[in-house]
């Protein structure tokens, strides 16, 4: 079973839109900082509503939610995302 | 693509009592290919999620050309959140409209909190200009600020 930070890779590489590979990444890289736009974050946001069926408040829909694979895998933790068990 | 918020100061060093001018400018370029693969990807719900309602309404009158639109839609936000110097939050996304306007470009009307927030920094007119071609849409916002000094007279 893949981790949260697993899953949130996988949104990142099939809706990021990054130039560069998720996998060069470290979970706490600045996604802006490597190419993610406001656009892409959009796709982000909503293919991780679909992955971990929640719905981001507008509280969380600022720039600093996806940040990084680190600040995302936080604020789904905070939404009640539990990390799977192995 | 995204490019950052420049401000300009055109009077850096106003006489005591009197009004500086600086003026704002945020510019934005969208890829209209990005939006077709959202609206594929997401459907309505990125639709509703982004835009208002008039431009919901508006996509589905006008499916054909939904992509462009969108894009000029959301390159002007982007613009106007770039004046306004903020955290792209949604939030305040969905209190900026771009209302149509018959014969002209496309006018800025704030609501609630990005209307607080344009009257914190002193703002009260965002100007829009916008351009479409075939595979990108680019908007410019710009807005004076102005902010009266302290002080008695000169």
């Amino acid at each position: 079973m893949s981790s949260t930070s697993d899953s949130i890779r996988q949104v990142l590489e099939s809706h990021g839109q990054l130039p560069v590979g998720i996998s060069t990444l470290r979970n706490g890289d600045d996604l802006y900082q490597n190419g993610l736009t406001s656009h892409a974050s959009v796709n982000v946001m909503l293919a991780l509503e679909d992955t971990f069926n929640i719905e981001f408040p507008d509280s969380m829909l600022r720039k600093s939610t996806f940040q990084s694979v680190a600040a995302i895998a936080e604020v789904l933790i905070s939404l009640g995302v539990e990390e799977p068990q192995h | 693509m995204s490019l950052a918020l420049a401000s300009a100061s055109t009077n850096s060093t106003p006489p005591r009592g009197r009004s500086e001018s600086r003026t704002r400018v945020g510019v934005d370029v969208q890829v209209v290919d990005e939006i077709t693969v959202s609206l594929a990807a997401f459907g309505e719900r990125y639709v509703s999620r982004v835009f208002n309602a008039e431009e919901v309404a508006h996509v589905r009158r006008h499916p054909s050309t939904a992509a462009s639109y969108l894009a000029g839609r959301f390159a002007a936000r982007e613009a106007v959140i770039k004046v306004l110097g903020v955290d792209s939050a949604l939030a305040v996304w969905r209190d900026i409209d771009i209302v149509a306007q018959p014969t002209t470009t496309p006018r800025v009307v704030l609501i609630d909190s990005a209307l607080e927030l344009a009257n914190s920094l002193g703002i009260t007119e965002i100007l829009l200009s916008l351009s479409h071609a075939r595979h990108v849409a680019t908007a410019v916002a710009v807005a004076d600020v102005i902010s009266t000094s302290a002080g008695g007279s000169p």
